[in-house]
């Protein structure tokens, strides 16, 4: 019963997500239903905890579950409307073998996943404290974290950290009417299946489908530290949940590179708005994405591109951070502060901070051949000279890969080495989901070289057609 | 508009495809060399999640305090976590505690964060009493020092004339009322 009461819960949050990706995307004869339905599961998780979070200063209880499913259902139900009610088109769709044996391996991972987290592991330090915690603060008070639970001199781990998966956790309790650590172990399933259905879409943006869509998603599927350990989809961490933002928001910037149209980069948007909601180091990705989408706000001079994309994230950000310094919330004694003085204090962390950077990218225990297969990927795109195929993902990819070992520059912890070997490994999954994302892609590629040709004249489609000007 | 940049764009990728034509057995070792990675990524992915799942534990059941239960295992005893939490209800929300434990037993952190986790509302110090030569006593200042403390939690210490009253939880724990703002070492024994 419990399980079925989280699923609701969850499912609620998904038609939530639904009704705002359909309002933003608009009506095309062919829908591509695994990436609605992957960046609906991201968007409809932070629907339920904006809106949990805004609404919760004024009601609390039933009133507020209440009011959260009526704002999730009511977006569905109005998206639905201004499509005429009309169902979508799913006569033409076939699935051929190469399809349907990518959707099996997917619900075998998915069900392995969900298995490793009901089953296997437990919600962990982080989980239980620095999240768990939140939520069941947010339960005792009607589903919503009081204004006091800031203000008070209560010994909690990580006030300032963002409420995205704690509100979640919370609005699952809501549905059981108790607190339960194993079935808020379902929102690591829930992100694995958003990411494994915007996998999909990816690879079925991939004409040539066949079988290369199953090497878009192998890379995914087969990194150890993304399924299991620390920062996972099996563990109670916050990291995965930020993983799967991250890879939804490279995928829309991926797609607004090819595709140039508005509602990707509105979705991009939406998605990268979530990064600093769910957990702060999201500020990393965020800056990630902007570097990857600015080339394109100034070339093309299209500042609506630029505040559709980037000012959701930005303004989010700013406005928690503005939340917790009026509530005098102290700052994380992690850091040192992010200031030109404490970096060259700390600049002699250089070259350690390379070796245990190296060390960890090449740990097979955790990531496979992962690492070792984008370096080869990105050497692949960059081959291709065009800008626009491998600099979205040098940026979104390569960027934070050299900016998060940076931040232990600023480290308070002495040695800073238990920081690093701490908190390292579950940065690097942040950027894993989209890191093997683009792994799968240069397989794909490589392995149908009809693709490499048409993923080429796509990125430009009228002139690659031209004869070279000579 | 196409500019000369574009152009010379559009000649690269133009060789670029001529190059694929020309070049049928290189693009076939790169895809063997792709299919090979692939394989040995496989390998290694199965290898090291087969490794954990054949080392590790299941839990038998789902449980509401799955990782509480887990984090109090050292109490040696079914459901720890709705156990400590049932004996805490007794304390109004907003009444202080004091955790006593030994500084030099490895689980005594986690035991007294679990702890204070389940006791939530009610906030919990704590005071973690040193062994002359060996450790040295620490606290955790989640309340002032001066404030009336409404219960005493010892873990792995002997209550002694603080006991009367209480209720031994498990055999290493045990939770006792108290009224007044003593010195919190004084509870160390």
């Amino acid at each position: 019963m419990g399980i079925i009461l989280s699923l609701v819960a969850l499912s609620i949050a998904f038609v939530g997500g639904l009704g705002v990706v359909l309002l933003v995307r608009p009506c095309t004869p062919q829908p591509d239903i695994c990436g609605v339905c992957g960046t609906a599961f991201i968007l409809g998780a932070g629907l339920v905890s904006l809106s949990s979070f805004c609404l919760g200063f004024l009601i609390q209880g039933v009133p507020l579950r209440c009011a959260v499913t009526a704002i999730c259902l009511g977006m569905a139900g109005y998206a639905w409307k201004r499509r005429s009610w009309a169902l979508p088109d799913l006569s033409g769709l076939r699935l051929p073998a190469p399809q349907a044996i990518v959707l099996a391996l997917v619900a075998a991972q998915v069900g392995f996943v969900t298995w490793l987290s009901l089953y296997r592991e437990s919600l962990g330090w982080d989980g239980l404290f620095n999240w768990e915690s939140k939520a069941r603060v947010a339960f005792l008070h009607g589903g919503a974290i009081p204004l006091q639970y800031y203000t008070s001199n209560y010994d909690f781990f990580h006030r300032s950290y963002p409420p995205l998966v704690p509100l979640l956790e919370a609005w699952i309790y809501g549905f059981l009417g108790r607190m339960d650590q194993s079935m808020i172990k379902l929102i690591g399933p829930y992100f694995y299946l958003a990411a494994a259905l915007l996998l999909i879409s990816v690879a079925n943006r991939t004409k040539q489908w066949c079988w290369s869509g199953i090497f878009v998603l192998l890379p995914f599927l087969l990194v150890p530290a993304l399924a299991m350990g620390q920062g996972s989809a099996s563990s109670g961490y916050v990291d995965f949940p930020l993983s799967v933002v991250y890879v939804c928001a490279v995928v829309h910037c991926v797609e607004h590179w090819r595709t140039q149209s508005v509602d990707s980069a509105r979705l991009l948007g939406l998605s990268a708005a979530l990064l600093a909601f769910t957990k702060a180091d999201g500020i990393v990705p965020l800056f990630c994405l902007t570097v990857a989408i600015v080339p394109l706000v100034v070339r093309e001079r299209n500042w609506k591109l630029g505040a559709w994309a980037i000012l959701p994230g930005f303004g989010l950000w700013r406005g928690w951070s503005a939340f917790m310094s009026s509530l005098g919330v102290p700052r994380e004694a992690d850091f040192a502060g992010f200031t030109p003085a404490v970096f060259l204090s700390h600049v002699d962390r250089a070259g350690p901070l390379l070796v245990w950077t190296v060390e960890e990218l090449t740990a097979l225990r955790r990531w496979s051949l992962l690492w070792p297969l984008v370096a080869a990927g990105l050497f692949y795109l960059i081959r291709g000279r065009e800008k626009s195929r491998w600099y979205p993902w040098a940026a979104t990819v390569c960027l934070p890969l050299l900016l998060y070992p940076c931040v232990f520059f600023f480290s308070a912890w002495n040695p800073v080495e238990a920081h690093v070997k701490i908190a390292l490994p579950r940065l690097f999954v942040h950027i894993a989901s989209a890191a093997a994302l683009m792994a799968g892609v240069v397989f794909a590629e490589v392995m149908t070289p009809a693709e490499r040709l048409r993923s080429s004249r796509e990125s430009d489609p009228p002139r690659n057609l031209r004869p070279p000007v000579r | 508009m196409p500019g000369p940049k574009r152009h010379s764009a559009a000649v690269v990728r133009y060789g670029f495809m001529q190059g694929e034509r020309c070049a049928p057995q290189r693009n076939r070792s790169i895809r063997a060399s792709a299919i090979c990675l692939c394989v040995l990524y496989a390998a290694i992915a199965f290898t090291v999640m087969a490794r954990a799942i054949l080392r590790g534990s299941s839990f038998d059941q789902l449980e509401p305090y799955q990782t509480t239960d887990s984090f109090l295992r050292v109490l040696d005893t079914p459901q720890p976590g709705l156990l400590v939490e049932n004996s805490l209800r007794r304390y109004a929300p907003d009444k202080s505690l004091l955790f006593v434990g030994p500084a030099n037993e490895p689980s005594t952190l986690r035991v007294y964060y679990t702890i204070s986790h389940l006791a939530y509302p009610r906030p919990v110090a704590a005071v973690f009493c040193g062994e002359p030569g060996k450790s040295r006593t620490s606290a955790v200042e989640s309340v002032p020092r001066s404030s009336e403390i409404a219960g005493l939690i010892f873990f792995e210490t002997d209550p002694g004339p603080w006991a009367a009253g209480g209720t031994r939880v498990t055999s290493s724990l045990y939770i006792s009322p108290h009224n007044g703002a003593d010195p919190w070492e004084s509870f160390c024994r």
